[in-house]
């Protein structure tokens, strides 16, 4: 009889955790489309406050030309801050890159379809440098970065310090073409996707994210994915340097100077942890850079000083990660 | 001794989601009482005591401390009202001196007019170190340059120095070797002598019937029972801990200390930074080589060092497979020819916490799963699933985080790693630690099966009964050089090694 009793209470409790598992379950996966609901959210708000002019045809293609370049290097970065890295440098990077094909291009007459090899491989060179001197050097790869980054600011107000470099426009114009860069973004968002969630790589980046020394321990070459991820994040950044450049067909002081704070910006929007780890996923990161481009637009068509966007931008990005940031709570156990 | 009740819980309710960790818990702990605790891994033990200590707070219920109603702010506010607490996990925070890991989070009283006096509060955490019994820890040397041993030690002055009324330890002592152990048994003295109160939670169970006046049982989070002293029988205990009759011996049966003469591992006159001096020795198949000896001998070192993590200043480490010598040059080269190591610290070095169970347990074996570049999630799925069967791993789903597991818990999925990997030879430093007498005894089984199948394992331990009850051959260490080697027998006990580790 009383055997009865306790077979009946355990399946009533093992009803109710079941149940209870459904609506955590329920509860994750709200909490995983909160990005997609906030960037829902702002287009809405910025079509109704402007009166429709964002989501008119001529911003939309505007639109897509500036969220591209960010989507794309964000994808990259998905694997710096995935293995709990950071790169300062991505902007500057670009230029840098920008000014070394804009003088191959014009000087030694190299045929335009080999300049976006050449700009790809030179990203990744230039950005690998990131993770290596921080490999050999032990020194935290923020600090690495700002000083990649500045090196490469100074190599770039360098060049253009007499004039800003033109490109011969007609040559390129072909290029700056929306069905290409369609396919080129289509392309690398799978790419990055397939290689982040579903390879060794990716997910040997998460672990090192969660814990480097349990990765350390379980097998993981971190000296070489770490500079596996600046090799990627620097590929990607070669790709952006090309076709922004055949669409502006000019390199100044500031070509990419907002890239890095509009990545990180982008990176914390989207739901994607700082400091990377198993919570990390591609989608945050291009949900993120959407929102991002979709903001700074929205708000220079406001009317908003495009000088202020910035500002905005850099205090967003630090309500996010006040809101987001797991705060110890000044307890000193668990 | 009066039998004053000095705290007691009143229908303590707590669940994690969909986890119930406690339920309706009653306990009455009496001034002079050494109270212990125990249940399996995952019945709630931590939950209560954290608690208690006021490093969470109950859903339900209320507690009572000197008969005033008691409800703590966090274990800071617990600790000024006189209850302390000795957590499972590491407690330390790295960075910062011995010393003011003892004060830490109570810097006050060493402050005067915004100035932290450094050198009154090296004065009274030497003062408190002394009190507990060990001088030779100095408050002002890093907290990183102790080893986990003396870490723990440094929470337990941590613990001590408010002069609490109530004491909580939460299994520390399968962590510690004899010198802690010690310390803790003098302290929980103490407290008894001060007509205080201890709550003290083991998986040992002959420990917590030499040292407990009662006994209290958890199971599912439910309260089950308290046992006096004359009531308590290992039999009992375990029958009532578990909910059914867990028979049968907890060891292997046989005394068959013989092995095949294939070597597969050689330790060639390993020195290392700390500790070790020209180790020599040889693991052949299908062998349970037990490695055992004070903390500080060098044991621990020996196992990081066939794994390949520190750099040895002479020797080597050289593995023997299908006829080559292969020199271990780390980690990475270990896993890929089948070694795998269990670290004694599990939260710092074997675990990603933030990461769930599946992610953990496959993390060595991202190479093996890989098809033509693709790990395809279900064979992920498949592989945790299976450890989490194996292993009886208390989860919801394997899909859950590490750090919302219990400790024992954590234990399992971190020796789960290197089943899934199919290990051939397992380097285990203090493998049962936290491990609850069921699981043991299944994990015990478990190891004796590896060794049947031709694989060989170091087993690190603290514990002289596991390494008797388990081993082929036991090596102690003393200082760093073997002091003595022990072929598996009938008649081997405690006492014919002790006298080779002092
Ligand atoms: N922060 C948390 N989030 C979710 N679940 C938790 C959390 N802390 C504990 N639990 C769950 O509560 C239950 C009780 O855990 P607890 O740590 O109290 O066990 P325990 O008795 O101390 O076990 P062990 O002997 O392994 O240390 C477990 O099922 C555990 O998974
Ligand atoms: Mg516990």
């Amino acid at each position: 009889m009383a055997e009865k009793v306790l077979a009946k209470e355990r399946e009533e409790e093992k009803q109710r955790q079941a149940e209870l598992i459904h609506q955590m379950k329920r509860k994750n996966r709200i909490n995983a489309i909160v990005p997609f609901l906030g960037l829902i959210f702002i287009i809405l708000f910025f079509a109704i406050v402007t009166g429709g002019r964002t989501v008119n045809s001529s911003n939309l293609i505007n639109l897509v030309n500036q969220s591209y370049t960010l989507i794309i290097v964000c994808v990259g970065a998905a694997f710096v801050y995935g293995y709990g890295g950071m790169d300062m440098s991505v902007g500057y990077v670009q230029g840098f890159i920008s000014v070394i094909i804009a003088v191959i291009a014009m000087n030694h007459g190299v045929p335009v379809w080999m300049i976006l090899p050449i700009s790809i491989i030179c990203g990744m060179l230039i950005s690998s440098i990131n993770g290596i001197v921080s490999v050999c050097t032990r020194v935290p790869v923020f600090v690495v970065s700002l000083c990649i980054m500045n090196i490469c600011k100074g190599i770039v107000a360098t060049a253009v310090a007499d004039t800003d470099i033109y490109m011969p426009y007609s040559e390129y114009s072909g290029w700056n073409n929306n069905v290409l860069k369609a396919i080129v973004l289509t392309v690398i968002i799978a790419a990055g996707y397939y290689v982040f969630e579903y390879t060794q790589i990716g997910k040997k980046m998460k672990v090192m994210g969660g814990n480097i020394t349990t990765a350390k321990h379980s097998g993981i070459n971190v000296t070489k994915y770490t500079i596996l991820a600046y090799v990627i994040i620097g590929a990607t950044v070669g790709t952006v340097a090309f076709f922004t450049l055949t669409r502006t067909g000019v390199v100044t002081a500031s070509t990419g100077s907002g890239l890095m704070l509009d990545v990180m910006t982008a990176i914390v929007l989207g739901g994607f942890p700082l400091f990377g780890g198993a919570k990390a996923k591609i989608r945050s990161a291009v949900v993120g850079a959407v929102t991002v481009s979709v903001l700074g637009n929205g708000l220079t068509i406001w009317g908003l000083n495009p000088n202020y966007v910035d500002g905005v931008k850099g205090i967003l990005f630090l309500i996010i990660v006040y809101i987001s940031y797991e705060r110890k709570k000044g307890e000193i156990f668990n | 001794m009066s039998s004053q009740c000095l705290l007691e819980t009143k229908g303590i309710y707590k669940s994690f989601g969909p986890t119930r960790a406690l339920v309706d818990v009653n306990l009455k702990i009496n001034r002079g009482e050494v109270r212990g605790l125990i249940g399996e891994n995952g019945s709630g033990k931590s939950t209560i005591c954290s608690i208690i200590a006021g490093a969470q707070t109950a859903d339900e219920g209320e507690m009572i401390l000197k008969g005033e109603s008691f409800n703590p702010k966090g274990n800071v506010d617990a600790q000024m009202q006189g209850i302390s607490m000795i957590v499972q996990e590491a407690g330390t925070i790295s960075g910062i001196t011995v010393a003011s890991n003892i004060f830490l989070g109570n810097l006050k009283q060493f402050t005067k007019g915004g100035f932290l006096s450094l050198r009154k509060m090296n004065q009274a955490a030497k003062k408190v170190l002394e009190e507990i019994g060990i001088p030779e820890i100095d408050p002002t040397a890093l907290i990183d340059t102790l080893n986990f041993e003396d870490r723990k030690i440094v929470e337990i002055a941590r613990a001590m120095y408010s002069e609490p009324e109530v004491l909580i330890i939460d299994e520390t002592t399968t962590a510690l070797a004899q010198k802690g152990r010690t310390i803790i048994y003098n302290t929980i003295r103490k407290m008894q002598e001060k007509n205080k109160s201890v709550l003290f939670i083991s998986h040992d169970l002959e420990e917590l019937m030499k040292v407990c006046n009662t006994i209290t049982v958890l199971r599912d989070g439910n309260f089950i029972g308290t046992l006096t002293k004359e009531e308590m029988a290992i039999d009992k205990l375990r029958r009532l801990m578990v909910g059914r009759d867990l028979s049968g011996s907890y060891y292997r049966a046989d005394y068959d200390g013989s092995c095949d003469d294939e070597v597969v591992l050689e330790f060639n006159q390993v020195t290392t930074g700390v500790n070790v001096e020209n180790f020599c020795a040889k693991l052949h198949k299908g062998e349970i080589l037990g490695l055992g000896g004070l903390s500080d001998c060098g044991m621990h070192e020996i196992g990081r060092a066939a794994f390949g993590i520190d750099k040895l200043l002479t020797g080597n480490v050289k593995l023997v497979k299908e006829g080559k010598n292969l020199i271990i040059t780390g980690p990475e080269m270990a896993i890929k020819n089948k070694i795998g190591y269990v670290s004694k610290d599990r939260d710092k070095e074997a675990l990603i916490l933030t990461a769930s169970i599946k992610d953990n347990i496959v993390s060595p074996s991202l190479p093996l799963l890989s098809k033509a570049t693709f790990i395809s999630p279900a064979s992920e799925k498949k592989m945790s699933q299976e450890q989490v069967k194996t292993m009886e791993i208390k989860c919801y789903s394997d899909s859950q985080y590490c750090n919302e597991l219990s400790g024992g818990n954590k234990q399992k999925v971190v020796f789960s790693k290197w089943l899934a990997n199919g290990s051939e030879i397992f380097i285990l430093d203090c493998p049962t630690r936290g491990i609850d007498v069921g699981v043991k005894a299944n994990m015990y089984a478990l190891m004796y099966e590896l060794k049947k199948a031709g694989k060989s394992i170091i087993m690190i331990s603290e514990e002289l009964p596991e390494l008797i009850g388990m081993s082929d051959r036991i090596l102690i260490l003393k200082d760093g050089v073997i002091s003595g080697e022990f072929t598996r027998n009938e008649v081997l006990s405690e006492h014919d090694i002790i006298e080779y580790m002092i």
